[in-house]
């Protein structure tokens, strides 16, 4: 499989050295292929696209898995498997991405767990879920206007974070 | 002179953004936290994307004497902070009724 094999929907999108871009200002990495397998950047910046992208992958069943937008960076990156976890985690924690693949019928967990169960890191899946619950769940009182503020202000994704652990393990045993 | 289009007003806005951002992340001191929640030692231009500083950097306003004071775009576009009921858009009153069915559950 190689990358200009991948259709284009219009200018905006390039092929550069091993990524697939995207031109918001400048050109942003989309993905990369490795091993036969299409890796999408989970990149909130360009959240549509991402999103667009998933149902052309999708729609052509080609397998691909998400990884974290740091992996672009030619520096490297420390735990690189941690890493992927929470952006996947983050990602979902993210309206954009919450509504988007829920749109097209997208099981973006379900996705995780696979990624995981083929990379072997399923011990990585609760320490990481347990930083961005937290995260999601955080809130603070605010005296003025005598009402709760959270950090994650849609109510329907902290919701689905109280419970999505319960979810990861039925798909780990059951997926 | 060439009558300009507005594919090349959009361009010039497009160069008078990269311009303020560049700008502002060569005078970045200390760590910087992306959309994606990674933190990062040095910003990119593309990485104010999403943040308030992108939206802040944008030219919303016009240049002529008339209408200057006024919003560009839209009412919901704003240079600076603005409380959502001074807005008084479809948008905000959308936002208000969803409020409303969630508190009485029939959202």
């Amino acid at each position: 499989m190689d990358l200009n094999s991948i259709h284009l929907p219009n200018d905006n999108w390039c092929v550069k050295d091993k990524y697939i871009m995207f031109k918001k200002l400048h050109n942003i990495p989309v993905c990369y292929i490795y091993d036969g397998i299409v890796y999408v950047f989970l990149d909130a910046r360009i959240a549509k696209e991402i999103i667009r992208f998933t149902k052309y992958l999708i729609k052509n069943e080609l397998g691909f898995y998400f990884t974290t937008p740091l992996a672009s960076d030619p520096k490297g990156v420390e735990n690189l498997d941690q890493e992927i976890i929470r952006s996947y985690l983050i990602a979902h924690s993210n309206s954009a991405f919450f509504y988007g693949f829920k749109k097209i019928g997208f099981n973006l967990i379900e996705n995780m767990v696979q990624w995981a169960k083929y990379s072997k890191t399923n011990h990585l899946i609760k320490p990481m879920y347990d930083i961005v619950n937290d995260r999601v769940q955080k809130s603070q009182w605010n005296y003025y206007q005598n009402r709760e503020l959270y950090l994650q202000e849609d109510i329907e994704i902290r919701n689905e974070f109280s419970s999505l652990y319960r979810e990861i393990k039925i798909l780990q045993i059951f997926g | 002179m060439k009558d300009r289009k507005r594919q090349y007003r959009r361009y010039m806005q497009e160069v008078k953004l990269i311009k303020r951002l560049n700008r502002a992340s060569l005078n970045w001191w200390g760590r910087f936290t992306t959309i994606n929640d990674n933190r990062i030692a040095k910003p990119n231009i593309t990485d104010y994307i999403g943040l308030s500083h992108y939206k802040l950097y944008k030219t919303t306003t016009t240049t002529r004497w008339d209408s200057s004071n006024k919003s560009k775009y839209s009412p919901n576009r704003f240079n600076c902070w603005r409380s959502d009921h001074d807005r008084n858009t479809r948008e905000s009153d959308k936002k208000e009724f969803l409020n409303i069915l969630r508190e009485y559950g029939l959202k």
